[in-house]
């Protein structure tokens, strides 16, 4: 019987939703949630014998949340370690991706799922992690793939792309079938080919942000508030998503020396809004921003601010997002930008 | 950029990151009395202000927080 333990956000396993994000990590015996499901695929010769649980805000900001957690799942005594799967959720992902590093690291059995843009992915350090969906409606082929891989990874078999590898995997020595000329030449001839994707050394695709010059006099320009925390009047006018955004909006900030509780709300959908509701000046900081326009730290505050949902966004959204961001910051003169990010 | 998960922040290629201490509240802290919150809030912006006159040619964490503050241990709560 290879005992498996399973780890889990606070939302699968029913502790609570972003209300219960800040909750410590807990173990509870055998399978919960989407576990059960985990357990019914991988058949008799597996038993998930704990589920540990932890809550996203905390197992992502709090430095020693992945040891507490791996403590957890080591009492537990593991074969293997179940990660997830953590779709495209980026404090869960984040969890998912440390505590498989953190467990192969001490010597577990351990594999994490989780979409491939999740940015958990390079917390995992080349530890395994395997490709979920994108959201929650995809959990019984996510949970298919993960447990595919379980079941080679406890085999003592390597997973490979076939098995939803994602990220670098580990390098070993191969004697190959040819030797490196024959296999340099077919390379070549396979790009002149047309083939931009055969190589033998995959490299990671970094995209570069060159720094922008700094501002040499902020008393002399004009400063913009933007956000990604979804801070918009109540009624929600433009319809600003909670997650997967497609859309930006703009609201104007002129006159005004604070945005007041009520009248403004946030409707991201990726973490408690109690505190930003409370008030919206912890998500768009008008109130002190004015305060330095009027004392001449900044020259103008620009008078909208410009603001998204960054909950589960598209990579290609989000460039779109910025390219946008910047061509109407310039149109209206603004020289430099505070982003507050959730 | 201000936000709690600097390190997504510095690996994304932000070129100037203030960080902050709680996710869904970049710029408060409710676990301080208004005044107290406002003067971290005005801390937090006055940091991002050195930080957009500062050149830098990398991701850059500016962290202009008085490090002896008794809320820093509420982090991540």
């Amino acid at each position: 019987m290879t005992r498996v333990v399973h780890y889990l956000n606070q939302f699968f396993t029913g502790v609570g939703g972003e209300d219960a994000a800040s909750t410590s990590p807990a173990r509870t015996d055998g399978a919960v949630g989407p576990g059960r499901k985990l357990q019914a695929l991988l058949g008799d010769d597996f038993e998930v014998v704990a589920t540990v649980s932890c809550g996203d805000d905390y197992a992502a900001g709090e430095p020693k949340a992945v040891d507490e957690i791996l403590a957890l799942v080591k009492d537990a005594k593991p074969d293997v370690v179940v990660i997830g799967p953590a779709f495209s959720s980026g404090r869960y992902g984040l969890a998912c991706g440390r505590l498989a590093a953190a467990a192969t690291q001490a010597g577990l059995a351990a594999v994490a799922a989780m979409h491939p843009d999740n940015p958990g992915l390079d917390e995992a350090a080349g530890a395994p992690v395997v490709r979920s969906g994108e959201a929650a409606r995809e959990m019984g082929p996510s949970l298919e793939t993960l447990a595919a891989a379980v079941r080679k990874l406890v085999a003592g078999e390597d997973l490979t792309d076939a098995e939803g590898r994602l990220g670098k995997p580990a390098r070993r020595n191969r004697v190959a079938d040819e030797n490196a000329a024959r296999r340099a030449v077919a390379l070549v001839l396979a790009r002149l080919g047309g083939d931009r994707e055969a190589t033998e050394v995959p490299l990671p695709n970094f995209d570069q942000v060159t720094p922008a010059a700094p501002v040499e006099d902020l008393s002399q320009v004009t400063v913009a508030l933007v956000s990604e925390g979804a801070l918009v009047p109540a009624a929600n006018p433009d319809k600003l998503e909670s997650a997967r955004a497609t859309r930006w909006a703009h609201y104007s900030v002129e006159g005004r020396d604070s945005l007041p509780s009520g009248e403004f709300i946030s409707v991201h959908g990726g973490f408690s809004t109690v505190a930003a509701n409370e008030d919206p000046q912890r998500i768009v900081p008008l109130d002190v921003a004015r305060e330095l326009e009027t004392e001449g730290a900044i020259g103008r505050l620009h008078g909208e601010y410009l603001v998204t949902a960054g909950n589960g966004t598209s990579v290609g959204n989000a460039k779109r997002f910025g390219t946008e961001w910047v061509a109407d910051l310039r149109k209206s003169g603004v020289r430099a930008a505070i982003l507050t990010a959730t | 950029m201000l936000c709690n998960l600097t390190s997504i922040a510095i690996r994304v290629g932000a070129p100037r990151v203030v960080p902050t201490r709680g996710i869904p509240y970049p710029t408060g802290d409710p676990s301080l009395g208004p005044e107290q919150e406002r003067a971290w809030r005005r801390t937090l912006v006055e940091t991002a202000l050195v930080a957009l006159s500062t050149a830098v040619d990398k991701p850059t964490v500016f962290d202009g927080s008085d490090q002896s503050d008794q809320s820093d241990e509420t982090n991540g709560a």
